[in-house]
């Protein structure tokens, strides 16, 4: 059945070629699809949960050694990231809209923009680490602080506050990436222009997605680099 | 089909639109962007003041605030069918459970025995204290010999409460030696 056909007679529920068998309507596919990614968030959030819960219990034990690792994370580097990925749930946001209004090709750019700011967020998360790794700011047995952080070798505590660090936006950034691989397909359908007003599920859902991981980093971000920024008391 | 009467073409912005569809208009999402970008400044604006106990509420509401305006607008909760919302909250009940039944111990030790209510290690740099520094292995601090709350400093206990006096450590008046150390500081 061809879609012109479809567009014509307006009762496209059994012939849009998207539009699975056991569904009753483009409507209900889309509605169920978006259920089922709200579900997956959930366990998102239960999953990140028990990372924040170590990291506010070990901030309860160690107040000290939290207030002051912080100010070892760049707040410039981190607050631009913040910046970055805002922006970017911005034009996520906007390319749903566009697929929503049938425009395939502001749509593409948008996706494409999302893509873009999701790689600057990684390469910065990769010059912080990289910088993290040279003046030995590690987790656990690994943490070794010299170089023009050898003064922090003294608080042995201090590896507590980078090992949830790591974790924490570790476990992020392995979001990043997956997300930044879904927006990259999409990216690619779009340009075909395989979504329409009837079907752009599929950007809708990744869009939610990646709505979460900027939440997560909107809570990471002043747990981690804004613990306390005062003039040392 | 049912379906067919929520069929609304003026919001779907195009004749093939075969369902409901709220488009949100352009300025209410760049509104949402301006509100978050205000919100990213004033918290970091808010860390640079200290505010004692409050620091910690006011930074996790401003982010709850944010994360309600990206869930709103740009995940569409506040247009869909309020089942998708209720799927969040229930789960966010079950973080709530998760969070408040196990912060019951961290939270509330130093109620239950005073003594780890005490930093017994000098675990960050604080003015007019003189911290003297661990050795590599966490363990002694290398036995300068001038008091014996040197030695109780070395001792790695590192369970305490939060907001108790960390200045207690090294030679502290405020704090008795027997106390850091757990035995008699001058035998």
């Amino acid at each position: 059945m061809s879609s012109a056909a479809s567009a014509i007679d307006g009762h496209d529920h059994h012939h849009n070629p998207h539009l699975a068998h056991h569904f009753e309507s483009m409507e209900q596919q889309h509605n169920s699809a978006k259920l089922g990614m709200w579900i997956f968030l959930v366990t998102e959030i239960l999953l990140f949960s028990g990372l924040f819960l170590a990291y506010g219990a070990y901030r309860a034990f160690h107040p000290e050694v939290f207030n002051h690792a912080s100010r070892l994370l760049s707040l410039p580097l981190g607050g631009f990231n913040t910046i970055v990925l805002i922006g970017s749930s911005l034009t996520m946001a906007l390319a749903v809209r566009e697929a929503q209004l049938g425009r395939s090709r502001l749509q593409a750019l948008f996706l494409l923009s999302t893509l873009a700011l999701a790689g600057v967020f990684l390469v910065v998360k990769y010059f912080e680490y990289s910088h993290k790794f040279h003046v030995g700011l590690l987790p656990g047995r690994w943490f070794a602080p010299h170089g023009h952080e050898a003064h922090v070798a003294q608080w042995q505590n201090v590896r507590i506050f980078f090992g949830i660090y790591f974790l924490m936006t570790g476990l992020h950034g392995i979001h990043v990436l997956m997300g930044m691989a879904a927006i990259g397909w999409l990216w690619l359908r779009a340009r075909r222009g395989e979504f329409s007003a009837v079907y752009y599920t599929p950007v809708e859902v990744v869009g939610l997605y990646w709505h979460l991981v900027d939440i997560i980093w909107i809570f990471l971000f002043p747990m981690l680099y804004l613990i306390d920024r005062s003039p040392m008391h | 089909m049912a379906d067919q009467s929520l069929h609304q073409p003026g919001h779907a912005g195009g004749a093939h639109a075969a369902h409901h569809v709220h488009v949100i208009p352009l300025k209410v999402y760049i509104g949402v962007w301006l509100a978050l970008m205000f919100l990213t400044a004033l918290t970091v604006a808010v860390s640079f003041v200290h505010i004692g106990f409050l620091n910690v509420p006011i930074a996790l509401s401003i982010a709850m605030i944010k994360a309600t305006l990206v869930a709103l607008i740009f995940m569409h909760l506040y247009y869909d069918e309020k089942f998708n919302l209720i799927v969040l909250l229930s789960g966010l009940v079950f973080v709530a459970i998760f969070f408040a039944f196990t912060l019951i111990d961290p939270l509330t030790r130093g109620e239950v025995n005073a003594d780890e209510g005490y930093f017994l290690v000098p675990e960050m740099p604080r003015a007019g204290v003189d911290v003297q520094p661990l050795a590599a292995d966490g363990l002694t601090t290398g036995g300068h010999g001038e008091e014996d709350t040197h030695g109780a400093a070395g001792a790695m206990i590192d369970t305490h409460q939060p907001g108790a006096e960390p200045a207690a450590v090294g030679g502290d008046a405020s704090v008795p030696a027997e106390e850091l150390s757990g035995e008699p500081a001058h035998p």
